[in-house]
């Protein structure tokens, strides 16, 4: 037990394009010839690209800021990894970067941050949407959660 | 095994924080018992029912159970959401800065029902209003009122004479001095305008601070020249003062 933790210490590192954990650098992920390079996900810590991952749904890359901005705590651009996202984007092959950082003030920030950074280099910034949990039911939601899932309510389209 | 004992009160939310994996350390100003940092439990879950009733800036209700340490959010109510607080990005760092300086300035369980006031007035008055750093200046002059550190601009606080020009702010006292009189550390210069417009925000309605006009380049200044200010009495630096240079 104690050697298998001394060898996860000694070969978890991040790598050395997305941040993100890996044994291995550049990451599966990274080093993954298929992926989408014209996407790029903007997540706050590796946690979040492992329950993205599970949704099977994207198939861009990823990066990991390693935290978000916080000004209260005194967490600026400077210990994110903001530098080398903007280094990442300056090949001019990524079409949009999505910011899906956690839905607190905090996230918010970074994203707003990352939007007005970004978007004067003509990249397709965008949000992930924010509302209702799949499954949950309407009366429990609570009332930011739902005033957020209306403002974020589409039009319904049919066939006919 | 003894009955649950119940409270409610009514406060802005100032700050969240995590604690362990699933619970926040919410860090709130009550209008009757000053600052309290209460836990809510299960609030980092995505299905968490109160993870929208602590969000940052909100002045809600809330129902709190007795701890031993710390007491915990049952349930609650949102009063007023500050949500166009928290949806754009200069108003998010100008409200931090608001919501630290008042934290700072709190003390635990006493209660300052005149600071909850204030900062509660400043939440509003960032929402409607275009002049935020005016907001944030009027904030900080009278957060530190209520705090007992009266800002005095009307004439010199050594000889007592009528300003005519330029004069410098001491740190220390909040006291304006004549430049005659000026002498030691811990003064700033303050010209002649800047001291004026000091004066007119300390006794201005909040109501009437869009009548303020202010160019951004002395706004900036005396909003420094304010958060110094701060600094001094509170004795620690304003972590989120940073955050206003990135907006200039």
């Amino acid at each position: 037990m104690a050697r298998s933790l001394v060898e996860a210490k000694q070969r978890v590192q991040h790598c050395s394009i997305c941040g993100n954990l890996t044994d291995a650098d550049p990451c599966e992920i990274c080093g993954d010839e298929d992926r989408d390079c014209s996407t790029i996900c903007v997540l706050g810590d590796s946690s979040d690209v492992v329950a993205m991952e599970k949704t099977r749904e994207y198939h861009g890359r990823y990066h990991v800021l390693g935290g978000v901005l916080s000004p209260m705590d005194g967490i600026g651009p400077e210990e994110l990894r903001i530098g080398e996202l903007l280094e990442r984007l300056r090949d001019g092959k990524v079409r949009e970067v999505i910011v899906a950082t956690d839905p607190t003030v905090e996230g918010e920030a970074t994203a707003l941050y990352l939007a007005r950074l970004l978007n004067p280099l003509g990249i397709k910034v965008t949000r992930i949407a924010r509302g209702l949990p799949e499954g949950g039911d309407l009366d429990y939601a609570d009332d930011a959660t739902l005033v957020r899932a209306l403002e974020g309510r589409r039009v319904m389209e049919t066939d006919s | 095994m003894g009955a649950l004992k119940l409270m409610k009160i009514e406060a802005l939310i100032l700050k969240r924080s995590p604690l362990g994996e699933h619970d926040r350390l919410v860090t709130v100003l009550s209008r009757d018992q000053g600052k309290k940092r209460v836990v809510a439990r299960g609030a980092g879950k995505m299905v968490s029912k109160l993870s929208g009733l602590i969000q940052p800036y909100d002045r809600v209700q809330l129902d709190l159970w007795r701890g031993r340490t710390l007491d915990g959010i049952r349930g609650g109510e949102v009063l007023e959401s500050f949500r166009g607080l928290r949806d754009d990005f200069k108003r998010i760092i100008y409200a931090a800065c608001m919501a630290e300086v008042g934290e700072q300035l709190a003390q635990e369980e006493n209660p300052d029902e005149p600071l909850y006031l204030l900062l509660l007035t400043c939440f509003r008055g960032l929402l409607r209003l275009k002049k935020m750093d005016l907001v944030l200046l009027f904030f900080i002059i009278r957060a530190m009122k209520v705090a007992g550190f009266l800002p005095a601009f009307e004439t010199c606080s050594r000889c007592g004479a009528h300003f005519r020009g330029d004069v410098q702010f001491d740190l220390a006292s909040g006291q304006v001095i004549c430049l005659e009189c000026s002498e030691g550390r811990g003064r700033m210069g303050l010209e002649s305008a800047s001291r004026v417009l000091l004066q007119s925000l300390r006794g201005v309605h909040p109501r009437e601070l869009n009548t303020i006009s202010c160019d951004p380049q002395r706004c900036r200044q005396l909003r420094e020249t304010m958060l110094d200010f701060a600094e001094y009495h509170l004795s620690r630096p304003v972590k989120s003062r940073r955050f206003l240079d990135i907006l200039d």
